[in-house]
This record gives structure tokens, C-alpha cells and sequence, in this order.
């Protein structure tokens, strides 16, 4: 028969090793079960920790944009207020223009008219030179100047970047897609300079001319029955702004909801790689805990039985 | 017929024998714990004597002369011996490669919540930002900060790995670290041990042509050559009079009693300054009087701990190594700089469709210009990434992780950034100070967008995506290399339990040997006292 010569010092390592490897066995477990992770280092799972990494660079975009699209849309929130105060000056604009082409009217109603007009105009200017944070909202890529201004002669000038330009300030609001996130001024509120027609336009032209016909002597009887028709086509134009401005918003609405889905998807895929199964790990644990036990009991016997015991 | 006397000597020799043979046993459990013991046994046989009388048949026989120490042998296998010290070469080869790669996957950890990526994905998100909000100073200060950030975790990522590396096998710049790294300093155990050796050979040499067997010598040989073997694969052959000889790859180290070769770890040709490339520093084996018999034996230690610290510090691009780690790294840092900066100072002519025509136009990155009194843009004119501090000489295409720096410039004011991206006409004379328009972030959002660029000197991925990758093949091969320290791990151990069962100690058995040898010894008493009796039973027989 053959057998292997067994030695003490054998004996003791044989039980050092197997405490060691157990007790190592079961500290990897309740690390992992202390941190939620089994997965630390790429080493320890490179394949889970490709998908982990992966996750996480996707996560982090998700993360930028939406705050991207939060702020466009609160950008755009203000924008879509000052456009909706607005629509409301040229509905009162028009009842006043209406009651202004009543030839009963004296000249004291004139006067009233006008200055309600004139008050009208500085709503207008009001909204339009409104400020998201630090930032004009309706000056293009020229923010930190109100987009308009009133000279001494009552001339209110743009001074954004004309809607004609392509600069618009753009979000980027998810990988390479971008929208325009603002409005300008010009294409819609318009501006007034005295004597130059062509830059006489929008809402601001309308109102302006209007308020000069009241004041004229006699009142423009003809010029502010024109300006019915004009307020007409510059409610149609805020109108149609706020409606691409709804496009614009829905779109991102859509896209912040794509975003939220994703980052559940993301962090599925994430938790899947990374976390640990807790009700599988605890098991783990009690399993290599009484593995411990047995070869603590099976050690304890094997070092102890000696010939000496016998003699 | 042998004298009456005789039975006394046999006695006598008898006690001796076993008084020697629990002596033995007594050397046995003494060391039972001492690591490189080997177990000892007392040779013994029959007593014999040349036949000189054919007519006694006890003498013809050569009976009744008792037993006899012929040595005290080791329990000893050489062909285990020599198969633990393979294995035990693999196995130190892989467990200080196993040790150093996890220093460096703990340095570059791509999946903690710092580090590289997470300054990286910061940076991004400070573009964004700043692409939103171009003439909010925190945002701009931020940007700045987090641009500085990206720059310092190549650079303490870059400290580490150079630190680890010069520990190894020192720095080429100073020729002192070279001969307190840790290459170096095996290099000086491994000279000790040989020169030990040496003098054990001739030490046994003698011994051995004197008649004895020196146990203890051979143990302590044995023992060093184990530890030989963890730094080196070295090949032992037997040499006359219980010598032995020990070379490396065909070249001798030990020959009987004198050291033929020793290490050295210096520079290729001391002559010349050291380069990496050029000129590094080689381990060397040197004769006795310093001359040298290889210039360069990397290719021979392929195992052991100083075969590990060579691949870890060596190009092999199959094997993980800090040099690999490092052309990762610079390569990221180098095309990030250089990508980062050509969008800060973009200035390109606008063509027509057709690509050759100029249109009069000219697009421009544009900073803020602090110093008009209405807010406008300026042209960019500072880099935002530099190999140094300043820009005096800088030229950015020799950027790497451990030298990159953000430009002092951009620093002391964040209002060198060029977030804007502004064409104006250049026809006119105009020129690009002065234009209006400081809340176009167009070119902040070019860098926010720089991203989710694929670069062709980056394998075609993003900086970000190159960067996981980098993290995840090392990872693999860090895998890869605690396999295979595992596997080696069990060889090691299974062959050491063939070693300890052939050599070490058990105690039942010296126990059992114990009593057999006391009883044995009871015995040679018991008839020495009727040897004795006999004897005194001879005397009296006249006087009775």
C-alpha cells in the first residue's frame, strides 16, 4: 500500500492554508456586502467593469443634458411670459385704437389714449429687455446690453444681434443636437427710428407711429385705423413666435423624458454590473462562514491527535 | 572462536549506536521547525570483518560482530528540489508582477469616484456651462478650475507611475537611484548569496574529502539556493566532492568554491550619460575582478522577482507594464492639449463652397475684451494647454501627462477663454477687437462637444472612452497576471508538500523511532549484564 508521509509542519500548514484562504474568502465577502459593490477595481471583474465604465460616461452625459435642457427650458419659460405680457399690450392696444378712431372723441380723450399708448410702448420695451439670470434674453449672442434702448428723441433701437445673423445661442441637448434656445428682438417686438421707415417695424414701430398720429393735430384719422390692420399682423407675429417657441419647448420636453428613461436604462445596466445581489451575497457569506467553522473544528482535531495521546 | 571479551565490545558499540540514533532524533524534533531542515537518518549495517578462518563458521559467516554507523544521511530528493526552485521562480515572477501592476491599477482607478475620468467628465460639464452662460465669471472661474484639474490628475497619475518606476529600477537622471533601486538591491542579495555558496562549496568540498557528511552545510545551501531562486531561474548542477555549480542561461555564477560571476545593475556604457532609449541600465554579470561577461542578461532572467520588475518596467507591449501605461497617457494628454488649444485659438478664413475661394470673411475664437469700456470680444490669444508654466517657449506638441500645464495666462484671467466663435469681415479692414456679441458660447460649446469626438491618433474613440479602455485592458491584463499567480501559487504549494513529505518531520515517527531506539538500547544493556555474568562466572570457575 502507498501512502504519503505526512509530516507535522505539513499538517500545520495544510491547516494555516485552509483558515487563510477561508477567512480571505469570507472578508472579500463582507466588503463587498459593506460597499454594495463587487466590483472595486477593473481587475476584479474586467468584463463587468467595461459595461460599469461605459455606463457610467453615458450616465454622466445624461446627467449634463439635462441641466442643458432645465436651463433651456427655463430660459425659454421667460421668454414665452414676456411674449404672453406682450400679446396682452396689443390687445389693449387694439381696443384703444378702436376707441381712438371714434370720431366723437375730443381732445382730451386723444391725450388720454396717447399716454396710455406711450405707457403701452414702455411695457413693450420692459419685456423685451428681459433678463434670464445675469443674461437679455432677446439680444442674440449679445447679452449683457439691453437689447433695447430709447435716445432722448424717442427713437427705440435693437441692439442685439439682428435675427438676420446666424448667431443664435445654442444648447446642446444630446449628443451633437442642438437647438436655438432664444428669440430675437427684432423679429418680434420690433424697433422705431424716427424718420427712417425701414426702421419702423414690428409692434414697437406700430405703436410708435400709432402714438404719433394720436398726438398729431389734428389726430391721423387714417393712420390709426391703418394701425388696426398692423396690430393685426404683429399680434399674428407674437402669436406665431410663441408657437415655434412651444415647438421648441415640447421638443425639449420630449427629449428631457428620452434622457430620463435612459438614465434608468443606465443605471440598470450599471446596478447589474456593479452591485452586488444582496440576498445572494449574504448566503455567500453564511455558506463560508460555516466553511470556516468546519475547517476551525477539522484543524483544531488534526493538530491535535499525536501518538503522545496514546502513550 | 572469538574471545570471551568480544561480546563486551559488541555491547558496548550496540549502546554507542543507539545512544547515537536518539541523538539523531533529538536533532530531528529540535528542528522540526527550523525552514530548510532536512529530516536525518542514521545509516546503519552489520559489523563485518574479513573471513580468516574458513574453519570457524561464525567468523566464516561474519556473524557476532554487531552493527555500525556508516553515516548520518539527509532525506533529500534533488529532483524536487529542483522543481520547487522552477516553481518557486514563476511563482515570486508572478506574485511582485501581481503586486506592482495592482499599484498601478490603484493609481489609475478609472472606476473610483476621482481620478482622470471624474476631472475629465467635469471639465465637459464646466464647457456645457460655459457654453450657456459665456459672461457669468463664476462660470468662467469654474471652467478655468476644472481645466486646471484635468491638468493635475495627468500630472499626479504621471508623479506616481515615475515613482514606482524610479523605486524599481531608479531614475536615469541620477545615477544614485539607480543603485538603490529595488533591482539594484536584489542584484547585491543575489552577489551575497552567491558568494555564501561559494564558500559553503568549499567548505563541504573539504568535509566531504575528510569522511563526513556535513548535514547541516548542505541544508544551509539548499536554503540559499531557494532564495536564489526567487529572484532569478538559475540552474544548479552537481558538482565533485558534494559541490555545487550554479549558472544563469549558460553562463556560470558558482563554479566549486569561487564566484565566477556576479550582478551588476549600472548603465549599458557607464562611459556615456544614461537614456532610456539609448542608453539604459542593464543588469550585468561581472567576473571577479569587474570585468564584464554579459552586458545585458534581461533576456535571460525571464522569471523571479528581478524577471517581474523587468517586464513591469519593460516595453513589451504584450505585457502590462508602467512604460505602456505611460505612452497611454501621454498620448491622451498630448491629444487633448493639442485638440483643446486649436479650438481656443481657432482663426480660419471662410471659403466658398468650392473650398479655394475666400469669401472676405474670417472666423475667429474670441475671449472677452476686459479693457473696452462696452462689452466686446477680442481675438484669443493665449493657449489654454502648455508643457510648462509660462508660454515664453512652449510649444504644446511636446505635451505629456507628467508636463502638462494650463497657461498662467488663462489662470490669472478667465477671461482669456474663448467661448465665443465670431466670423466678421476682414475686407473692410476690420479687425477683431471690439465686436459685440460676448454671449455666444458657440466655441465653449465646440469644446463641450469636443467630447463625443472620435479621434483617429486615439484609436478612433473619444478622450473619455480612450481613457475606459486604457482603465479596462489593464484591468484584464491585471487578471490575467493574478491567474496566473494563483496557478502558480498551487503549484508551489503541491510541491512543496512532495518536499515536506520526503524531508521535514514527523513527530509520531521520531516518537515511534524514540522507543524503538530506548528499547533497543534496554536491550544492548540487558546483555551487556549477562555478557557480564558470563564473564564473572568465567573468573570465579577456579575458585570454586
Amino acid at each position: 500500500m502507498s501512502y504519503m508521509r505526512i509530516t507535522t509542519k505539513l499538517l500545520n500548514d495544510n491547516v494555516i492554508n485552509s483558515l487563510f484562504t477561508n477567512r480571505s474568502k469570507l472578508n472579500d465577502l463582507q466588503e463587498q456586502l459593506s460597499t454594495g459593490k463587487k466590483v472595486s477595481k477593473p481587475s476584479d471583474d474586467p468584463n463587468a467593469s467595461i459595461n460599469i465604465l461605459s455606463a457610467k460616461l453615458s450616465l454622466d452625459q445624461v446627467e449634463r443634458y439635462t441641466t442643458n435642457i432645465e436651463n433651456a427650458l427655463s430660459e425659454l419659460d421667460i421668454a414665452d411670459e414676456s411674449i404672453l405680457s406682450t400679446v396682452d399690450v396689443v390687445q389693449r392696444a387694439k381696443e384703444l385704437a378702436v376707441q381712438a378712431s371714434n370720431a366723437t372723441n375730443g381732445a382730451t380723450e386723444f391725450s388720454a389714449i396717447k399716454s396710455e399708448i406711450d405707457q403701452l410702448i414702455e411695457q413693450v420695451k420692459d419685456a423685451a429687455n428681459t433678463k434670464f439670470g445675469s443674461k437679455y434674453i432677446f439680444g442674440g449672442v449679445i447679452t449683457e446690453i439691453p437689447p433695447y434702448s430709447e435716445d432722448a428723441d424717442g427713437n427705440i433701437t435693437y441692439n442685439g444681434t439682428p435675427s438676420t445673423s446666424n448667431y443664435q445661442r445654442k444648447t446642446e441637448i444630446s449628443e451633437n443636437i442642438t437647438v436655438d434656445t432664444n428669440v430675437t428682438g427684432d423679429s418680434i417686438f420690433g424697433q422705431y427710428v424716427e424718420g427712417d421707415t425701414t426702421k419702423q417695424t414690428g409692434l414697437i414701430g406700430t405703436l410708435k407711429n400709432l402714438s404719433n398720429d394720436l398726438g398729431s393735430s389734428p389726430p391721423d384719422y387714417d393712420g390709426i385705423k391703418a394701425s388696426l390692420d398692423d396690430l393685426d399682423s404683429d399680434l399674428t407675429t407674437l402669436l406665431n413666435a410663441q408657437a415655434n417657441m412651444g415647438g421648441t419647448m415640447s421638443r425639449l420636453e420630449m427629449t428631457k423624458t428620452k434622457m430620463e428613461n435612459d438614465e434608468i436604462t443606465y443605471t440598470k445596466f450599471r446596478s447589474e454590473a456593479e452591485d452586488i445581489d444582496l440576498a445572494k451575497t449574504i448566503s455567500d457569506i453564511s455558506y463560508q462562514e460555516t466553511a470556516l467553522q468546519v475547517s476551525l473544528k477539522v484543524g483544531a482535531k488534526a493538530i491535535q491527535s499525536s501518538i503522545f495521546d496514546y502513550m | 572462536m572469538t574471545s570471551g571479551l568480544f561480546g563486551f565490545y559488541t555491547a558496548q558499540r550496540s549502546l554507542m549506536l543507539n545512544q547515537a540514533a536518539i541523538n539523531v532524533i533529538n536533532t530531528n524534533v529540535s528542528n522540526i521547525n527550523t525552514e530548510g531542515y532536512s529530516r536525518q537518518r542514521l545509516e546503519i549495517s552489520q559489523e563485518s570483518v574479513v573471513a580468516t578462518s574458513a574453519s570457524n563458521p561464525l567468523i566464516a559467516a561474519q556473524s557476532g560482530l554487531g552493527a555500525v554507523i556508516d553515516s548520518i544521511s539527509r532525506n533529500r530528493d534533488a529532483y524536487i528540489d529542483n522543481s520547487y526552485r522552477t516553481a518557486y521562480s514563476n511563482y515570486s515572477y508572478s506574485n511582485e508582477l501581481a503586486d506592482n501592476v495592482g499599484l498601478i491599477e490603484d493609481i489609475t482607478n478609472g472606476l473610483s469616484n476621482s481620478g482622470l475620468g471624474v476631472a475629465l467628465d467635469e471639465f465637459y460639464t464646466a464647457a456645457q456651462q460655459l457654453s450657456q452662460n459665456p459672461t457669468d465669471t463664476v462660470t468662467r472661474t469654474n471652467f478655468v478650475q476644472r481645466t486646471i484639474n484635468v491638468a493635475t490628475e495627468f500630472n499626479y497619475i504621471s508623479n506616481q507611475l515615475t515613482d514606482l518606476k524610479t523605486n524599481l529600477v531608479g531614475d536615469i537622471s541620477d545615477t544614485n537611484t539607480l543603485d538603490v533601486s529595488k533591482i539594484s538591491l536584489g542584484c547585491d542579495d543575489l552577489n551575497n548569496k552567491l558568494a555564501v555558496i561559494a564558500e559553503l562549496n568549499s567548505t563541504i568540498s573539504f568535509s566531504t574529502t575528510q569522511g563526513s557528511t556535513p548535514n547541516s552545510l548542505l541544508d544551509n545551501r539548499d536554503k540559499l539556493l531557494d532564495q536564489i531562486s526567487e529572484y532569478i531561474p538559475v540552474t544548479v548542477s552537481a558538482g565533485p566532492n558534494n559541490t555545487v555549480n550554479i549558472s544563469l542561461g549558460g553562463t556560470d555564477l558558482v563554479t566549486g568554491s569561487t564566484q565566477v560571476g556576479s550582478f551588476k545593475y549600472e548603465l549599458k556604457d557607464t562611459s556615456l550619460a544614461g537614456n532610456w532609449t539609448t542608453n539604459p541600465p542593464v543588469v550585468k554579470i561581472q567576473d571577479p575582478n569587474g570585468r564584464d561577461v554579459l552586458n545585458d542578461v534581461s533576456s535571460k532572467i525571464t522569471s523571479g522577482k528581478l524577471g517581474a520588475i523587468l517586464d513591469v518596467t519593460g516595453s513589451d507591449i504584450n505585457k502590462p507594464s508602467i512604460n505602456n501605461m505611460f505612452d497611454s497617457l501621454n498620448l491622451l494628454a498630448n491629444e487633448f492639449a493639442t485638440q483643446i488649444n486649436s479650438i481656443q485659438m481657432y482663426n480660419e478664413p471662410d471659403m466658398e463652397d468650392d473650398g479655394i475661394t475666400p469669401t472676405g470673411t474670417t472666423t475667429q475664437a474670441m475671449c472677452i475684451n476686459k479693457t473696452a469700456t462696452t462689452p466686446t470680444l477680442k481675438e484669443a490669444t493665449h493657449k489654454i494647454f502648455l508643457n510648462q508654466d509660462t508660454e515664453a517657449t512652449s510649444d504644446d506638441t511636446k505635451i505629456t501627462a507628467a508636463n502638462i500645464r494650463v497657461n498662467n495666462a488663462i489662470i490669472s484671467d478667465p477671461t482669456e477663454v474663448a467661448a465665443a466663435r465670431i466670423n466678421y469681415t476682414t475686407a473692410t479692414g476690420a479687425t477683431a477687437a471690439n465686436i459685440q456679441g460676448t454671449g455666444d458660447g458657440s466655441n465653449a460649446l465646440l469644446i463641450a462637444q469636443f467630447e463625443n469626438k472620435a479621434l483617429s491618433n486615439l484609436n478612433n474613440t473619444t478622450t473619455e472612452k480612450y481613457l475606459n479602455s486604457v482603465t479596462s485592458n489593464f484591468g484584464v491584463q491585471v487578471r490575467d497576471v493574478q491567474d496566473k499567480l494563483d496557478s502558480n501559487d498551487t503549484i508551489l504549494q503541491q510541491i512543496s508538500l512532495k518536499r515536506e513529505s520526503a524531508s521535514g518531520v514527523n513527530l509520531d515517527e521520531e516518537y515511534t523511532d524514540l522507543i524503538k531506539f530506548q528499547r533497543s538500547y534496554e536491550a544492548s544493556a540487558r546483555i551487556f549484564n549477562v555478557v557480564n555474568e558470563i564473564m564473572q562466572k568465567i573468573v570465579t570457575l577456579g575458585n570454586s
